[in-house]
């Protein structure tokens, strides 16, 4: 299994439960493999598999989850 | 214009934000009624009951589907 690290700015978190939103939103999705948000520094990052989901897709899950997000590395 | 109600969990503003903004962009969804104190959402328009929940499940809050009663 391949592991890439994607870097993402979340705006929008205001609570420990909206970060645990969007870690929850990022965990569902195949491929990934550990999601780590910072509410503090409105940060995630994003252990995952290339093979199995790109970082457009990461993004998308946490745009679904009512966040904005911008892919950072 | 039909209306969906739902229990959801928003712990602050951000969640509400959150919810609202996901509504906002589900087609058929006129206007999105957030209430804090009864944590519950009323969305008014063409949007579907399934529709509504699996768009708020997204988020990963907890929704209550809307009571059949």
């Amino acid at each position: 299994i391949q592991r890439k690290v994607a870097q993402m700015q979340v705006r929008g978190m205001h609570c420990s439960s909206c970060s645990s939103a969007v870690e929850k939103a990022l965990l569902r999705l195949e491929g990934v493999h550990k999601a780590s948000v910072s509410l503090t520094m409105e940060q995630a990052d994003v252990e995952y598999d290339p093979d199995h989901c790109t970082p457009a897709q990461l993004e998308e899950a946490v745009t679904d989850a009512g966040f904005d997000a911008s892919l950072l590395s | 214009m039909p209306e969906v109600a739902l229990k959801v969990a928003m712990s602050c503003g951000g969640c509400e934000a959150a919810v609202r903004r996901v509504l906002g962009k589900l087609e058929g969804v006129e206007s999105v009624n957030v209430d804090m104190q009864q944590q519950k959402v009323v969305v008014t328009g063409t949007a579907s009951p399934e529709a509504v929940l699996q768009t708020v499940a997204k988020t990963g809050k907890v929704a209550i589907p809307p009571s059949s009663t």
